[in-house]
């Protein structure tokens, strides 16, 4: 733990911390831009220069490629290294367009900043600025390469992080151009990080062009609905419209990125079909409040009139913990019985053995990166969670070795060991069943250091993840864990899990016993979700609940029927919808659109008035 | 000839020599004797006695350089030997190439076996057509004969030695990058440390040698550290050196001389003196990334220290002479457009610096610089010296260094006329 003086104030950094890294810790920025947390330091842009009073390699060096080390005395703010980044601006600038007026990263621009903070206005180079063909990357990203300014992030990004192959370095001197051999759409699952990662306006968000400036977007973060990772994304909207989304960070899972799927699959938010507004066959178009009230009084007055089991609520993996333990304490208030959490019992059922057998050994995506040895059982990395292959992909570029069990086919654009067995021997081998493959597999688990087991919840089912935990429990030592990785279905798969009571009533069942009348859907959509959806639907159409009323969060248009709801227009005769994931950047916008979220949308129903306080912080951070 | 003639002794015009030639002048005796008589720390030994420094151009010493090989490391390890020559001004290891490949095959044999390494490569200029046939075939000899291969000389020993094609640029020529290129990757030059000597070819540890280098190594063995370190005329030298003439002088051909040769004597005895009748200006002592030499330094001895002491450098010693008629500027403008051109285009003063500095010597030449643009070329030389990534824009900052210090009133002159004056 060396302490270093920096600018005359000390800080005490981690054994081989950067200077530059050192320097942040005490908010100081160092000006850098080939630098990058998930990408390292290479040492190409030299902008990072500092002077070096006191320390084993003294005079002007680049803080990001030296060590911190004990007694060391740095200066960053002095003349030569001031001068110096001067010049690497001004070098960069040679080339670079004055297109700042045009550019959609202006406002957000590494380059921008830099150049200001650098001192650097007038351009002395009068020569030929370099110029280059752009190439067609497809409909998510736009290249501009005359704004390059080669810090190779792009290509570090793309091939080295993501494991791309597609997309890389060509040519020297100066007219490198990172691209593709030829036109054409990237093929990485991870391009949209091009946007993110580049310092200027190279790699700008193709569905975002030309729409805002920065300044004008309201941001707000928020956490990716599309998987069961919870990736922490950052959506920005301006005039009632959601217009991008950018990757935010969090450590312990995304890191730095996103996907393609988290970056650029939210149009529906847009899309002029999706509901807005509460309606029920019998009145039409409703007032939401007026809406609450019906549902409020409806589903009072059938459990006066049938009894508890009238009324059924439905809560989902989709929906927030609070709203699902609001959905909760309504029905004590109404006196029915307890909510469900899942349309789908089998993956409701494993997503309880997650978070309450498993929950002891859990490994964060963090740890999985980190890990040595990673053995995925029965799941399509790159289908089902694609942050999750990207982890793998870490795994092996730090030399450990990634294993994958799976009946289907599975890609992954980088090397990796896949066998193809049946879904029983799947369960077998997770089992700890004694075969030629399964005593190899402990053999290697054995000799690793970090091992992360990682299990899919559909395909394990809840049988084979409580398995798949006995298997870490006997490999875990006093000295060395060996952690679990559960695969789940739905964002809040876990947090519903966790408000269940351990044996769930069927879903279907309970429809099937016709006690029934009224089904409260929050964020859910039986019809797409439950197993057996036919079933399910005839259950429905013979004996029709008297009121169901759907509160689906981020409600996506149906290209199936023309109802903008979803697939059971009729048996859902009153609808609510919420406002969706990306409600907070939505709500900060000018002009914003009305509606609740659908925690305080429950709320409203139960009239709860625990601490106003409490309603206000979900008015600022939800816009309710 | 007064010089005692190591690499060059079996070189005759236009003329090649393989193993009968080769052997017929004492050729793998000293390998013979290296595996009879010696360990490989006593060959360590001898070549860090004999303070021979890296041929290639930066004058490392050797015997230091192998002193930081881990050769008792189990696994893999590798030699190589860097002979992508492509500096401007430098030939020599063509020329000794073109004439006895077997200087190389037998250095670098006996290097592998001080070094115990398994596998050497020996990376080459890709317009080295005719060199690397000549390779090949000195190490299917070398091989047919029991000095390559497996089990050397009855020693258990084993050797394997491949000949690789170089892409062709410049910056292959730096060692880092050329284990990059040698992988099949992108040659840009790697983060040290850690150095090849820890982590090299295919993360391996390596050593890189120059050709000029590795053939000295069976001299050292027959002839003795102390022999070696006498052929030198300055007391800190040692050995002979290629000097490969070139320029405006009579007769341009590469010599082996002793290190240590004053630069009077090379041009005007070797050299034949300055072409047409005209006086001396300048030369490039090493290659085309060392400072200008004037005719002040005539009486120079041309060696490592003597050369730094002089604020030069003794580079590859490839003596490029300019006559009293030459622009220096258009002389420096030409060798800065060959670095701008040959950089990797990884780090920004070298990609984006060297642009400026051929784009302000261009403005001088064309007459069209004011003084604000000479202040601008002195500015990019203070910056771009010892802050790039590698080596290349440092050597290109060599001859731009030289005619700053030696050459200010030419440039002077191109401003005040507005007009190259030797036009």
């Amino acid at each position: 733990m060396p302490t270093l003086t920096i600018d005359n104030q000390q800080v005490t950094v981690p054994e081989g911390a950067s200077v530059l890294t050192a320097a942040e810790q005490l908010g100081i920025v160092i000006p850098h831009f080939c630098y990058h947390k998930a990408l390292g330091a290479v040492g190409a842009c030299r902008l990072c220069a500092v002077t070096v009073l006191e320390g084993s390699q003294k005079g002007l060096k680049m803080s990001c490629l030296i060590p911190a080390e004990e007694g060391m005395v740095v200066l960053t703010g002095d003349e030569r290294s001031a001068n110096f980044r001067a010049r690497v601006i001004e070098w960069l600038m040679i080339n670079h367009p004055h297109d700042c007026p045009v550019c959609d990263e202006g406002g957000e621009c590494q380059l921008q900043e830099m150049t200001i903070a650098g001192g650097h206005d007038i351009r002395r180079y009068r020569g030929k600025k370099r110029t280059y063909n752009n190439q067609d990357l497809g409909p998510f990203v736009v290249q501009e390469m005359n704004r390059c300014i080669q810090c190779y992030r792009c290509a570090r990004t793309y091939q080295d992080y993501c494991g791309g192959r597609d997309f890389g370095v060509q040519g020297s001197r100066n007219r490198v151009f990172f691209g593709r051999f030829e036109d054409g759409m990237l093929e990485s699952d991870f391009s949209g990080n091009l946007v993110d990662v580049c310092p200027t306006g190279v790699f700008t968000d193709k569905t975002f062009r030309f729409k805002s400036r920065y300044w004008d977007l309201q941001e707000a973060s928020s956490i990716c609905p599309h998987c069961s990772l919870g990736c922490a994304t950052v959506p920005g909207a301006r005039l009632r419209e959601l217009q991008r989304v950018r990757s935010g960070i969090n450590p312990q899972v995304n890191g730095h990125f996103i996907c393609d799927r988290g970056r650029f699959g939210s149009g529906y938010v847009n899309h002029p079909e999706r509901p807005r507004q509460a309606r029920s066959d019998r009145e039409g178009t409703l007032d939401i409040d007026a809406a609450v009230r019906l549902l409020k009084s409806r589903s009072q007055q059938l459990i006066a009139e049938h009894g508890p089991d009238a009324v059924l609520l439905l809560g989902s993996a989709r929906a927030s913990l609070e709203a699902n333990w609001l959905l909760q304490q309504w029905a004590w208030q109404l006196g029915c019985s307890a909510p469900l959490f899942g349309a789908h019992s089998a993956r409701h059922a494993a997503a309880q053995v997650a978070a309450k057998d498993l929950s002891a050994r859990l490994a964060s995506l963090e740890q999985l990166r980190s890990s040595d040895l990673v053995v995925v059982f029965g799941a399509d990395p790159l289908a089902e969670a694609p942050m999750l292959a990207l982890a793998l992909r870490q795994v092996i570029r730090q030399g450990g070795q990634v294993m994958i069990y799976d009946p289907r086919p599975i890609e992954l654009p980088w090397e990796f060991d896949h066998t193809s067995l049946s879904c029983q021997d799947l369960l077998n081998l997770v089992g700890g069943e004694k075969t030629a493959e399964g005593d190899m597999l402990q053999d290697l688990l054995q000799r690793s250091e970090r091992p992360v087991l990682v299990g899919g919840g559909d395909l394990l089912g809840p049988n084979g993840l409580q398995k798949l935990g006995r298997l870490a429990a006997e490999l875990t030592s006093e000295e060395r864990p060996c952690l679990v990785h559960p695969l789940l279905s739905a964002p809040n798969s876990f947090g519903a899990a966790l408000l269940s009571p351990t044996e769930p009533a069927d879903l279907l069942s309970r429809l099937e016993s016709g006690l029934v009348k009224m089904l409260v859907c929050l964020e859910t959509d039986p019809l797409l979700e439950a197993p057996q959806s036919s079933k399910f639907a005839r259950c429905h159409r013979s004996k029709p609940p008297a009121v169901t009323s759907t509160t689906k969060g981020d409600c996506r248009p149906s290209r199936r029927s023309s109802s903008p709801a979803c697939r059971s227009p009729k048996p859902a005769p009153a609808i609510i919808p919420p406002v969706t994931f990306a409600r907070k950047a939505l709500a900060a916008s000018r002009d914003p659109p009305g509606g609740y979220c659908s925690n305080c949308l429950v709320r409203k129903v139960i009239s709860l008035r625990y601490g106003s306080a409490s309603l206000r912080h979900c008015r600022a951070w939800r816009g309710c | 000839m007064s010089t005692p003639q190591l690499l060059f002794k079996n070189r005759r015009p236009g003329e090649t020599v393989f193993l009968k030639g080769y052997r017929a002048t004492g050729g793998y005796q000293g390998l013979e004797q290296a595996f009879r008589d010696l360990t490989p720390e006593e060959i360590r030994q001898r070549v860090n006695d004999s303070n021979l420094r890296g041929r290639g151009g930066a004058g490392f010493p050797t015997g230091v350089k192998w002193g930081f090989f881990p050769h008792d490391k189990p696994g893999p390890k590798y030699l190589v030997c860097n002979c992508d020559e492509m500096e401007p001004g430098t030939y020599k290891d063509g020329e000794l190439l073109a004439a006895d490949p077997h200087q190389l095959v037998e250095g670098m044999i006996i290097s592998a076996y001080a070094l115990q390494t398994d596998v050497g490569y020996i990376f080459i200029r890709y317009a080295y057509e005719q060199q690397a046939e000549n390779l090949r075939r000195a190490i299917a000899e070398a091989t047919e004969a029991g000095y390559l291969g497996k089990n050397i000389l009855g020693s258990g020993f084993d050797f394997e030695l491949h000949v690789h094609g170089s892409a062709g640029r410049y910056i292959l020529g730096e060692e880092t990058a050329l284990l990059n290129g040698l992988e099949g990757k992108r040659p840009n030059p790697r983060l040290k440390p850690p150095f090849p000597a820890v982590k090299g070819l295919f993360g391996r540890p390596t050593t890189v040698n120059n050709v000029e280098t590795l053939a000295n190594i069976q001299h050292i063995i027959t002839g003795g550290a102390d022999w070696f370190r006498d052929l030198a005329l300055t007391i800190d030298g040692s050995g002979t050196k290629l000097y490969g003439l070139s320029g405006h002088l009579n007769r341009t051909e590469c010599h082996e001389l002793p290190v240590g040769t004053p630069l009077r004597q090379i041009v005007e005895e070797y050299g034949g003196g300055v072409w047409q009748g005209r006086k001396f200006k300048a030369c490039l002592p090493g290659g085309a990334s060392t400072p200008y030499l004037t005719a002040a330094h005539l009486d120079v001895a041309l060696d490592f220290d003597s050369l730094e002491a002089v604020g030069s450098r003794f580079g590859t010693a490839g003596v490029t002479v300019f006559d009293d008629r030459t622009c220096m500027v258009a002389a420096t403008l030409n060798l800065i457009r060959f670095f701008e051109r040959e950089s990797c285009g990884w780090c920004t003063p070298c990609r984006d610096g060297l642009t400026m500095v051929a784009w302000l010597l261009q403005m001088l030449e064309a007459g069209q610089a004011t003084p604000e643009h000479h202040g601008m070329l002195r500015d990019q030389l203070a910056n771009i010296s010892g802050t790039s990534f590698c080596a290349l824009a440092e050597g290109a900052m060599g001859p731009l260094a030289g005619l700053l210090e030696h050459f200010e009133q030419e440039i002077a002159d191109h401003i005040k006329k507005g007009c190259c004056p030797f036009q």
